[in-house]
């Protein structure tokens, strides 16, 4: 009887098939497995049937430290966001708008994008703002308003100017240069969490106006 | 021995401890370790999970698999190891354009796996004459379009396509440019493409969304 029972129990110590409520540091164990503390995993967790959220608001993302702890990614505390934005606002830019500005981002760490820019003049604040190249009036100039990659810095900088073109004051007589107040949306993106900055691409379109091209590998 | 029978009775029926416990480990280092694989049948509560803190940096977002054979295996999205990330930004130079005249650029980004945007948009070269070359007497600036949009394609597919030009007037013959946009492709599951969104505005300049995209 003693030895049979040991047996059991021997058994039961070596490999354990419970079919009731476990609790580890609680006597009132609310799940099949209540551990009131920290558990660690040495190979992977499997969840098998995890429940649909339903809703956006309330939940967080779940992330992994480079120590191997889970938390949760609330983005409020966290020193970055998955995907930033910040609207930069630039007070009395030259008439020649914005040459080289320095974000201070580092390009290792963020891809930045500027995704939305308007401007005013400094003085009374009008959108009526005439920007044109003054020596060839009949040209429509192209506009470059970007972020690039310093590597002297190793940082974004901004570039916000009409090609050939200046900022002038239509409502004063003679059309002076206007300095300008320009405000930019910029998305930075933090690269190694769930972005990727991909290879550059050049395509020539060989003097064509349609063409058709693959995406980079792995697309 | 009715006392050992009672202590099985209860090990079975319901089991606390109190004090680290170990599975496959003598030597368990939390209150509980598991010196192996763990499987959740159903849910996975975490009721004090902390949070992430501003000091920490470099840390990964965790999935949750769903192909057969890994069903349900947490993993963790090293996006240094992939080919394509949920976010990817990509520098495009396009060169050698007929005039100012990119019209239909099949980029390759299937949509029902994407969904393209473009942002950093310049404009490097000669300008564009204001008149409209089939009647000189008309000045006008045209009409300047840079977007991506979702198109089919002859073999079936559909793509996503760029289109920067000025619709309206072309570049001189002789005159040139070359466009460079950042294109950020967005990996579909993980962010969604909404249906479009039609408003009538009766020729008003305000007006208001006929829908409303649920967003919860």
């Amino acid at each position: 009887m003693y030895k049979s029972l040991l047996l059991i129990l021997t058994a039961y110590f070596f490999s354990s098939s419970l079919f009731s409520q476990v609790g580890i540091n609680t006597d009132t164990p609310s799940a099949m497995l209540d551990v009131v503390g920290n558990v660690k995993i040495d190979e992977s967790l499997f969840l098998e049937n995890i429940a649909e959220n339903q809703q956006i608001r309330g939940a967080n993302l779940i992330i992994q430290t480079t120590d191997n702890r889970f938390l949760k990614y609330d983005t409020a505390i966290s020193k970055y966001g998955p995907i930033n934005y910040s609207k930069l606002i630039f007070e009395e830019l030259s008439p020649d708008g914005l040459i080289d500005y320095d974000t201070k981002i580092d390009i290792n760490d963020y891809s930045v994008t500027i995704q939305g820019y308007f401007f005013v003049i400094n003085s009374n604040k009008s959108p009526e703002v005439l920007l044109r190249n003054d020596a060839e009036r009949d040209i429509v100039e192209g506009y470059q308003i970007h972020a690039f990659k310093d590597l002297g810095t190793n940082t974004w900088h901004l570039q916000a100017i009409a090609n050939n073109s200046r900022f002038y004051n239509p409502s004063l007589n003679g059309f002076p240069a206007t300095t300008i107040d320009m405000e930019i949306n910029l998305v930075i993106f933090r690269n190694g969490f769930i972005t990727k900055p991909g290879p550059d691409v050049t395509i020539d379109m060989q003097n064509n106006t349609t063409n058709r091209v693959l995406p980079p590998t792995g697309f | 021995m009715k006392n050992i029978i009672q202590i099985i009775f209860v090990l079975l029926l319901s089991s606390y401890c109190y004090g680290q416990v170990g599975i496959g480990t003598t030597i368990p280092e939390e209150d509980l370790h598991v010196a192996g694989d763990l499987l959740v049948n159903n849910a996975l509560r975490m009721t004090a999970l902390p949070s992430v803190s501003n000091a920490d940096e470099d840390f990964k977002l965790l999935t949750r698999n769903a192909f057969p054979g890994q069903l349900g295996e947490v993993k963790r999205i090293d996006v240094d190891q992939l080919n394509v990330a949920p976010v990817n930004v990509i520098n495009y130079h396009i060169t050698n354009i007929n005039l100012d005249n990119l019209a239909d650029l099949d980029l390759g980004y299937l949509s029902n796996r994407y969904i393209v945007a473009v942002s950093n948009f310049r404009y490097v070269g000669d300008g564009i004459e204001k008149i409209y070359s089939a009647d000189r007497s008309r000045s006008t600036i045209g009409q300047f379009v840079v977007r991506t949009f979702e198109s089919n394609n002859p073999d079936g597919s559909n793509t996503w396509h760029l289109e920067i030009q000025n619709r309206r007037l072309d570049l001189a013959a002789g005159d040139s440019v070359e466009y460079y946009v950042t294109l950020v492709v967005y990996l579909r599951g993980f962010f969604r493409l909404l249906p479009s969104i039609t408003t009538d505005l009766n020729g008003q300049l305000n007006g208001t969304a006929s829908s409303t995209p649920v967003l919860n």
